[in-house]
């Protein structure tokens, strides 16, 4: 009996050995699944186990939902890099439509322009301020020479005063110091379109008896061997009495938009009297010149 | 003694119940953390005995209850891991946390070797040993992890077990 009580620990081991070696082949051999005391154990575990399944689920659905936030935070983030990505594209492609428009406006001005106007883009403005110029990316090496025209699709832009090789600086038609040979479009009234007004520009030296409204579209003469004639330089939007009681005047707001060019046209000079524009019925849009006008 | 088991069989309860719901729903691991054979590997180090022996046999048992294998393949796999684990307990000194690791690792290696022993016996020629490979060893690997944090917790539950015992059985 002692001889048991000191082996006890043995024998229970290889008897439960053998009981569960008898189990595993009965129950790996045999079709009927011999297992007596599991549905004890189930009944005992079940109430623990409907606890710790409530438990878990609860855990899991709080971990499911802290895993789908986290997915949903890196999925914001992703989604607002990819708005970022898309606004930028479609901001350079809006970019490129309206330079694109820019463009083919300045194409078909050059088409319908005599000689060979240079297609120059604006690269800078005036550093001081106190003048109205600015800087086109071409120059001599590009025919650009002091004293050439320079026009939008809009009108009249300015005059180039100073050119190198590469780079050419503009006078605005908005400086103090510009002065364009113009026509009244409606009466034919000459006059001398200058800069430094409030409006833009200001037609001076209009004879008194000429016939002079607010709305009139002032265009260029073509007199000047600078400008073709027929180009948009404005529109009167008031009438000034000069001190000099031969002339009138009037203040014009310019055709072309000097805060958002971009690109513009160099016009060769000197043109002859015959290098004219027509416009259209608007007045404000150069058209092919008829052949008898370009003709010499 | 018996308030011991008792309370090991209940914690073994709850640990198969950890083992098979939470860290299913989890759903982070491949396999949960072989929380029962740790347990078997301490009966086997702190409670070399027939308790202990039957002890194992029954947490064997639950994992059988609660798990798709035969009945008997958990049952015989922890009583040998309770054997193997007494006979290298007679032998090394269990006190040291190293040790106590060294010996769970073979206990983990014991039931791996008779679950992998029992489906190439079972089902020859048919067994998915990657997936049988890999999944023993995520089990075994979680449950070494597991099982510095276990035993301490295990070692101070049961200390303050005997401590109290040993006030009331001094009480006149």
């Amino acid at each position: 009996m002692s001889w048991l009580r000191r082996h006890s620990e043995p024998l229970t081991t290889l008897l439960l050995l053998a009981i569960s070696a008898g189990l595993l082949v009965a129950n790996t051999r045999g079709p009927r699944r011999i297992d007596p005391l599991s549905f004890v154990l189930l009944d005992v575990v079940s109430p623990f186990a409907r606890a710790t399944r409530a438990l878990s689920g609860r855990l899991g659905a709080g971990w499911s939902a802290y895993v789908d936030l986290i997915e949903a935070r890196q999925e914001r983030d992703w989604l607002r890099l990819e708005l970022r990505r898309l606004e930028r594209d479609l901001d350079r492609h809006r970019s490129f439509g309206a330079e694109n428009e820019r463009l083919r406006a300045l194409l078909d001005l050059r088409e319908i322009l005599p000689g060979q106007p240079v297609v120059a883009r604006i690269t800078g403005a005036d550093a001081s301020g106190l003048f109205r110029t600015a800087t086109l990316g071409k120059g001599s090496a590009d025919g650009i020479i002091a004293g050439m025209g320079v026009i939008a699709p809009d009108g009249v832009v300015g005059r180039v005063v100073a050119s190198s090789a590469h780079a050419a600086r503009v006078l605005l038609l908005e400086d103090p110091s510009t002065g364009i040979e113009a026509l009244v479009q409606r009466s034919r009234a000459r006059g001398i379109v200058e800069g430094g007004s409030s409006a833009g520009c200001r037609l001076k030296y209009v004879r008194r008896r000429e016939d002079l409204q607010v709305g009139d579209r002032i265009v260029t003469s073509g007199r000047d061997g600078v400008f073709p004639r027929g180009l948009p330089i404005g529109t009167v939007t008031a009438l000034v009495e000069e001190d000099r009681g031969l002339f009138i005047g009037a203040e014009i707001a310019p055709a072309a938009d000097f805060s958002h060019l971009e690109e513009v046209l160099v016009v060769p000079s000197p043109l002859s009297e015959t290098g004219s524009l027509r416009v259209d019925d608007t007045g404000t849009r150069p058209v092919a010149p008829a052949v008898a006008e370009t003709a010499p | 003694m018996t308030r011991p088991l008792v309370a090991f069989s209940l914690g073994s309860i709850l640990a198969v119940l950890l083992q098979t719901s939470l860290a299913g729903r989890l759903g982070i691991l491949s396999a949960p953390p072989d929380v029962m054979t740790l347990l078997v590997v301490y009966l086997g180090l702190h409670y070399r005995s027939a308790a202990g022996a039957v002890g194992a046999f029954l947490l064997g048992y639950l994992l059988d209850a609660f798990s798709g294998s035969p009945p008997g393949l958990y049952c015989f796999a922890m009583t040998l891991v309770f054997a193997t684990v007494g006979l290298l307990a007679q032998r090394m000194w269990i006190e040291n946390p190293i040790t106590r690791l060294a010996i769970a690792g073979a206990g983990l290696g014991v039931k791996s070797i008779v679950v992998a022993t029992w489906f190439a016996l079972a089902t020859p020629g048919r067994v998915p040993w990657p997936v049988l490979a890999g999944t023993l060893s995520t089990e075994a690997v979680l449950a070494l992890l597991a099982a510095p944090f276990l035993y301490p917790l295990l070692d101070r539950y049961l200390r303050a077990g005997a401590r109290r015992a040993a006030r009331a059985a001094e009480r006149p």
